[in-house]
């Protein structure tokens, strides 16, 4: 196989030589420039360019330069990939970020900004991930180990591969027993630990595994990974014990036992808000009771509906999961997982949901509470 | 500080909310016995020995001083304390002031370059002791250069056609005033004349009633324009060639030799310019007579299809026009941001004395976009005209968003979301509130990524806005035993950012409401 050749667009020349320092040490062949014009021009006429790593604001080199100064340059990230894709729309994208994240989570910040700078980042053409650089800078050997992988990923990949997000429920517990298990798993440093890994190692016991593991978390959540994407987001809209929740959890549960991943109606426990009192009007009556009032037997021996007997259609109930599942895909369909009516496929054969997108368990650590400030 | 004068028995109060506070202080400080702040709702006394100042309440603030120094944009904080003055002072970003009844503009530009020098103080602080001294160089408005490079375009196409044009109706002064834009159908229009004449005497020097320090120039206009009893006429007679000449000369010896220009490659991706615009903007130093004849040149010379001038109380460019190169006089520059709010992407280029490098680090909206923006030192050849109209293109969609948001971020962020949130996070600094500053945050890197990513110093500490944002966001969520300093760093980090948005959007508001 071919090495790839990777442009590292990167109008800071410490970002760039650091960058550029890691993925030649992997064994990438990179043309690294700090000028989105050189980039585009390389990208376009070098068939061998496979990958580009691109800064999200481009200013005119030298940067940094002193404060209050720095022009841009004519093309910023978005538009060198417009550019490139114009030509080449097998060239990847890797964007790099230096978008702070304002907010840590029991912070309470309202990260919704944050999550819609970076999935705008996301949707353009060709762009696999996106990495910000205070990551790189707290934890240089995982972010660029990430960036490597996904390139190597990407590589063998062929460029047809479907990719879809991934929903993910978190079981948070302490730090101490957070860092036991990554011991457990050999990943000391990575914050969520992939269940998976954990029930592997545990081998015929995953299933009771599972039960106790779940029942001791200390606090459960949902995390949004999106396609290629090493940052986990939580998705505070949906809290634990609601029926999205339920649903799931359900099936991230079935996606780690290796079970058929499909939700029925009997797996999904609903409790009604309704108060009022529904009044049956079906008559209590035993089955071969109705047969033999409504139908009887002809002259040709054949059975046959009586004369005068009508049979009503029964009006169907409306199910409490078909509807748990519309607000659900409604739900996530604005967190830009999908289009609402692709997230769940109906199987009239299973009489279940079965959803299109991937679904899994993660351990992480929760953070210790901070202490209140005093109001002043 | 200033030591080692004897302070004058003045009282001075500098009323503005930005960094530019400091810059005033620093330069007033130990030259006068009473020296006020008003920053927000916070003031100051800076007494000349203590350079912290000391904190005053609404009250104790006199309500009479002797010279007044106020921003444009903080009128209303004036109007809150009512403080009267003898002497009152108007400053602002570009240093272009309206004038008003009993207020002096300051016509120096006090951001990002602060121009105001110590000599420029003892000047404002003599005007103020003693009334009958002249009027501070900074209340006088600087000579600009705008007839005299226009007249030595024309001169050099009647004398040095480019290649492939002829001079045309060049002699016939009719072709010279319609170049100039100045020729009306009708008649001579006489204020426009007097005008021109009142810019020859101020552009060349010439004092009133003199022989004439530039006869060559003087002739020209007095046979474009001859005067007769009952006011100017337009000249019958075709301008002769020996009269282009003499002016000829005369306008090199004043603007000095043309120099060979900077030049970048032409770009590929270049369209056909389909036109291009000057702005005929009637700001107190506007000049459009040198970009008016530059856009006109350039039609006749066939690198444009038209050339169209935008009228000073229209400045929005029709959609077949978007993307059509603009030409501006460095003393334009300030209705850019207007018309880059509307959606104008064209090009820019700025006819002025400066190079680009020291107009771009004055005026930061020119920084948006390299390739987009450009400057010809004045006097240009017409050759390089062409070629730099050849080498620019428009503004890319991205830097255009990125240059439109920071222009309406001031009032959409700073106005309604920031203030609010720093007065409510200086009464209660509870979760709550740092949870809506976070938010706030977000929406400042959102809205204003270029800003965000600006370096900016604080302190001694030069990082990105959005690092010292978030570093002050921190502070105060980790350490609640410094709550004042956290704070005070939270608020200079966001007046930081303020200042640079500021500078961006320049004080087009003030530009609007004078149009």
């Amino acid at each position: 196989m071919t090495i790839p050749r990777i442009v590292i667009l990167e109008d800071d020349e410490l970002w760039l030589a650091r960058h550029e320092r890691r993925l030649t040490t992997a064994g990438f062949d990179c043309y690294a420039t700090q000028d989105a014009k050189e980039a585009i021009k390389a990208a376009k006429t070098d068939p061998a360019i496979k990958f580009v790593l691109v800064d999200e604001v481009l200013y005119i080199p030298p940067v940094p330069r002193k404060a209050g100064e720095g022009e841009l340059q004519r093309w910023q990230g978005h538009g060198v990939i417009r550019e490139i894709t114009a030509q080449r729309s097998d060239v990847q994208f890797i964007v790099i970020s230096a978008a702070p994240q304002w907010a840590s989570d029991e912070e309470g910040g309202d990260q919704q900004i944050f999550r819609r700078e970076t999935q705008r980042l996301r949707r353009q053409q060709g762009v696999i991930d996106i990495v910000h650089k205070l990551d790189i800078e707290d934890d240089p050997d995982g972010s660029y180990g990430w960036i490597i992988d996904l390139l190597k990923r990407s590589q063998v990949s062929t460029k047809a591969e479907v990719v879809s997000p991934r929903i993910l429920i978190g079981w948070g517990f302490s730090k101490e027993t957070h860092e036991a298990m990554a011991e457990q798993m050999d990943m000391p440093r990575r914050q969520f630990l992939p269940l998976a890994a954990l029930l592997k190692k545990s081998g015929a016991g995953a299933n009771k595994l599972l039960e106790q593991l779940e029942q001791r978390a200390e606090e459960q959540q949902v995390f949004l990974e999106m396609p290629g994407s090493k940052r986990l987001d939580p998705l505070k809209g949906i809290k634990p014990h609601s029926s999205a929740f339920q649903i799931l959890s359900f099936l991230a549960r079935q996606t780690e036992r290796q079970a058929n991943i499909l939700i029925q109606e009997q797996d999904y426990h609903h409790s009604s808000r309704s108060t009022k009192k529904a009044f049956s009007v079906e008559v209590e009556s035993d089955s071969l009771e109705r047969q033999d009032y409504a139908f009887g037997v002809g002259d040709d021996g054949r059975r046959r509906l009586k004369s005068g007997v009508q049979i009503e259609g029964k009006v169907e109930k409306s199910s409490p999961l078909k509807v748990a599942i519309h607000r659900l895909s409604q739900q996530l369909h604005k967190l830009n997982v999908g289009p609402a009516r692709q997230l769940f496929d109906y199987k009239p054969e299973d009489n279940g949901y079965r959803p299109s997108f991937e679904l899994g368990i993660v351990v992480y650590a929760i953070k210790p509470a901070k202490d209140k400030l005093p109001s002043s | 500080m200033n030591t080692g004068t004897i302070p004058l028995n003045l009282a001075i109060m500098v009323i503005c909310s930005d960094g530019r506070n400091d810059a005033w202080i620093s330069l007033l400080q130990g030259k006068v016995t009473h020296l006020y702040m008003l920053k927000g709702n916070n003031c100051l006394e800076f007494p000349p020995d203590d350079p912290d100042g000391v904190l005053l309440s609404v009250d104790e603030l006199p309500k009479d001083v002797d010279g007044l120094l106020f921003h444009s944009s903080d009128g209303k904080h004036w109007e809150n304390v009512s403080v009267s003055a003898r002497y009152t002072f108007e400053f602002n970003t570009p240093g272009t002031p309206q004038p008003k009844p009993g207020v002096l503009p300051v016509y120096r530009q006090t951001f990002p370059h602060f121009a105001i020098t110590p000599g420029d103080i003892d000047e404002l602080l003599a005007y103020i002791a003693h009334p009958q001294a002249t009027l501070p160089r900074i209340c006088q408005p600087l000579p600009t250069l705008d007839l005299l490079p226009a007249l030595h375009l024309l001169c050099q196409w009647v004398l040095r056609p480019p290649s492939g044009q002829t001079e045309d109706n060049g002699c016939a002064p009719q072709w010279w005033l319609g170049k100039l834009g100045l020729l009306t159908p009708a008649e001579v229009d006489q204020p426009a004349c007097q005008r021109l004449f009142a810019q020859y005497q101020e552009e060349g020097g010439q004092p009133e009633q003199a022989e004439p320090i530039y006869p060559g120039i003087h002739q020209l206009l007095t046979h474009l324009l001859p005067r007769r009893d009952d006011g100017y006429v337009l000249g019958a007679a075709p301008v002769p060639l020996d009269v282009v000449q003499a002016a000829d000369r005369d306008l090199q010896q004043r603007l000095g030799d043309t120099k060979p220009q900077e030049m970048d490659e032409p770009a590929d991706d270049r369209e056909d310019i389909h036109a291009i615009l000057s702005v005929q903007v009637s700001t107190p130093q506007g000049s459009f007579l040198t970009t008016t004849a530059a856009a006109l040149l350039a039609e006749q010379l066939g690198i444009v299809h038209h050339a169209l001038a935008l009228a000073s109380d229209a400045l929005i460019v029709s959609p077949d026009y978007q993307k059509s190169p603009l030409l501006l006089s460095d003393r334009q520059i300030t209705c850019l941001p207007t018309l880059r709010k509307h959606g104008f992407a064209g090009a820019v280029l700025v006819l002025s004395p400066s190079s680009f490098a020291i107009l771009k680090q004055n005026h930061r909206v020119l920084r948006f976009g390299q390739g987009s923006h450009d400057a010809l030192i004045i006097p240009f050849r017409l050759e390089d005209l062409r070629a730099k109209l050849e080498t620019l293109v428009p503004m890319e969609p991205q830097n255009l968003r990125f240059l439109q948001d920071e222009l309406t971020a001031i009032k959409e962020l700073y106005d309604r979301e920031i203030l609010p949130c720093l007065e409510s996070l200086e009464q209660s600094n509870d979760d709550r509130a740092l949870a809506e500053v976070s938010t706030l945050l977000e929406k400042l890197r959102s809205k204003t990524p270029v800003a965000c990513h600006t370096l900016v110093t604080i302190g001694e500490d030069t990082q990105q806005t959005q690092h010292h944002l978030r570093q002050a966001l921190q502070q105060l969520q980790q350490s609640p035993d410094d709550q004042s300093r956290n704070y005070n760093y939270l608020k200079a980090a966001f007046a930081q950012w303020h200042d640079l948005v500021q500078s961006t959007a320049g004080e087009q508001l003030n530009l609007n409401r004078a149009s």
